[in-house]
């Protein structure tokens, strides 16, 4: 097939209305806490049956890559993320609504998010046989550097009190334990509910501590969450204003398709050490987490980059990375295809035909993301009395829809009472969220690296890849603990200037 | 003085989880230690740093160590919400998804704040319209349906 026949596959009124209607649900689904495009993907499989597999894959690649997006704009709106992948752009995007830049958050996260998709299509579409050899490099060493590495980003997130940050950050590890030991198959704080024998479930856990929390949090408030003038704004996808941040998104797609690569890593991993990386290598570190856009631009270029990255190893390999990969694996098996080698000889056109769809849904999610948030972003000023029990009802039905089970529900209202009382009480509820989503990453590889080292030296100090990631680690950390000497410096400056000008104002 | 219940809260909190996992056989237990001893390092740390702040502070010996909760209207409408959530997923058992999210929507709306005719029509139907339409017919998630009907 060459490209004139992939091309005429793809401008057919057919791929027209699925990349929309992918679209259309992925955002709105995305943007239902609790509703994560896997689950929608998954639910929507018998209707593919009867597709051609071309189309079939490429509703499933733009619901995809639209939930991701549409996760991120109740992030920044309410400071509730849809998906777990929106974590970290609630870290500047809510205080950006909170200062009344919520128009400017919502464009920067629709374009970084449209360009940062494409960084991670473009890998796929020219480096695929090469960084699939990368993901077949990482093993359970590895795995156990990267939990570090990620771990690092708790000085960065804990501005208020690294003490209680890091707290949070070991109470986090110590959720991720509940459930069977994954090594010796032993119990752990179950308490004999057997619904937690596989562990505290991930999404109800994580929608309880950041969404239900934040709806606790402004069920405090009688008023709008912001006043009506962010309305003054619109909001508009400008690409000029991300020049300002290129090496951030550089960086950003590059590490989100790396993290894509590798199985188990998701799109959550990959916002946390963008925005990690990006606070790092900022002039102004103290500026993140307090509205800072460079944040959101680094989450949201990640994320939306892990989806080209993720696809390389499945596509080459026939290894899916995440839930959402098995899946498509799932559907490419159902149409009689055997995902590997064969993808990019045998069944080229195919392949291909699917790569160019995934880039036509990009530029559909920007247009259709952009005129979504526009009218999503006017719920702002409505009163809490409305949004609240609106929000809630979703993140119930959400959670709910995910295994059809109250106590799923039951987790999620729990959780986020802690998230509230972690919050109210200065604690970093960020810092707990990035120990509960990294614990099992970091237990599993550690005790995995120390069976297979047989006694001997641990592997992840003996394979060169460890050595590269164990530098990270190290630089990562040294650079917190520097950010965080001169923010203290800034804190102290400030409050002395402050001294200074009420002492002349009294 | 607050910071100094937390403190200590937080320490007894890692005390409970060393005494549950006591009976654990070492190989599980390793890891789950390791994190208990950081946080007990972490949380002496904390009272420390509490106590200290009580020292330095000013104020009366009595003002320093005085604690109160105060009970305004921000906390009764939280609490409330949180009894209506707890009311809301026991309603869900027992009169269905549809029924108990009506009650919970009007319930909520009430406490919040006032609340005009229009809203208390207008919310509903396009929330539980939207949930049913997406839910029901495009996702074919069958939503919980009570034990009563």
């Amino acid at each position: 097939m060459n490209l004139l026949e992939i091309f005429s596959a793809l401008f057919s009124l057919e791929i027209f209305i699925v990349i929309i209607l992918g679209t259309c649900i992925g955002l709105v689904a995305g943007s239902i806490p609790g509703v994560t495009g896997t689950m929608v993907v998954g639910a929507l499989i018998p209707f593919t049956f009867t597709m051609e597999a071309t189309v079939a894959l490429i509703l499933m690649g733009a619901i995809y890559g639209a939930a991701i997006t549409g996760g991120s704009i109740p992030a920044i709106v309410f400071g509730a993320p849809g998906t777990p992948s929106s974590i970290a752009t609630t870290f500047d995007g809510w205080k950006m609504t909170q200062q009344g830049k919520a128009a400017e958050a919502l464009g920067l996260c629709i374009s970084s998010s449209f360009i940062g998709g494409v960084i991670g299509v473009i890998s796929l579409l020219l480096f695929a046989p090469l960084l699939s050899r990368v993901a077949l490099m990482f093993g359970s060493g590895e795995f156990f550097l990267m939990g570090l590495w990620g771990m690092t980003l708790i000085a960065a997130l804990s501005a208020e009190s690294i003490l209680k940050g890091l707290i949070s950050g070991v109470f986090g590890l110590i959720l991720s334990l509940i459930g069977m030991d994954p090594i010796v198959g032993f119990e752990r704080l179950t308490f004999g509910i057997l619904e937690l024998y596989d562990g505290l479930p991930l999404v109800p856990t994580l929608v309880g501590l950041l969404c239900v929390s934040q709806i606790l949090m402004l069920s405090r408030k009688t008023q709008t969450i912001n006043q009506p003038m962010i309305l003054t704004d619109e909001v508009t996808v400008s690409f000029k204003k991300l020049k300002n941040y290129r090496k951030t998104i550089i960086r950003s797609g590059l590490l989100g398709t790396l993290i894509g690569l590798i199985p188990g890593a998701g799109a959550n991993i990959a916002s946390f050490f963008s925005y990690s990386e990006a606070r790092r290598s900022s002039d102004n570190p103290e500026n993140f987490g307090q509205g800072e856009p460079e944040g959101v631009v680094a989450s949201e270029t990640a994320n939306n980059a892990v989806k080209g990255g993720s696809l390389i190893p499945m596509l080459t390999l026939g290894i899916p990375g995440s839930p959402m990969t098995a899946i498509l694996l799932g559907a490419l098996m159902i149409q009689g295809i055997m995902p590997g080698p064969k993808m990019f000889t045998e069944y080229a056109g195919l392949t291909y035909t699917f790569i160019f769809g995934l880039m036509l849904s990009l530029v559909a999610m920007l247009f259709i993301g952009t005129f979504f948030a526009k009218h999503i972003i006017k719920i702002v000023t409505f009163p809490t009395n409305l949004i609240v029990p609106a929000i809630m009802c979703l993140s119930i039905v959400g959670t709910y829809s995910i295994n059809g089970r109250l106590f799923d529900v039951m987790v999620l209202i729990i959780f986020g009472i802690i998230g509230y009382v972690v919050s109210v009480h200065g604690f970093s509820k960020a810092s707990l969220v990035l120990g509960f989503v990294l614990g099992d990453i970091i237990e599993t590889g550690y005790f995995r690296s120390i069976i297979l080292s047989k006694g001997g030296m641990p592997i992840f100090l003996t394979r060169p890849l460890s050595w590269v990631i164990l530098t990270f680690v190290v630089i990562s950390l040294w650079a917190s603990i520097r950010s965080l000497r001169q923010s203290r410096v800034i804190t102290s400056q400030r409050g002395r200037s402050k001294k200074g000008v009420d002492g002349l104002s009294g | 003085m607050p910071e100094l219940l937390k403190s200590i809260l937080i320490f007894f909190i890692s005390l409970l989880i060393y005494w549950l996992t006591k009976d654990y056989p070492l190989r599980s237990v390793i890891y789950i230690r390791f994190l208990l001893y950081i946080l007990f390092v972490l949380s002496a740390l904390y009272i420390i740093s509490s106590l200290k702040s009580i020292i330095n502070s000013k104020g009366t010996l009595k003002e320093r160590w005085k604690f109160k909760l105060r009970f305004n209207q921000e906390l009764i409408r939280l609490l409330s919400l949180i009894v209506i959530l707890v009311l809301y997923v026991v309603g869900l058992k027992y009169i269905g998804y549809f029924v108990s999210t009506l009650a919970f929507i009007w319930i909520t709306m009430f406490v919040l704040g006032d609340v005009n005719k229009k809203s208390l029509l207008v919310l509903p139907v396009i929330l539980l319209g939207s949930i049913y339409l997406f839910f029901n017919i495009l996702l074919k998630i069958q939503l919980p349906v009570g034990l009563l009907f």
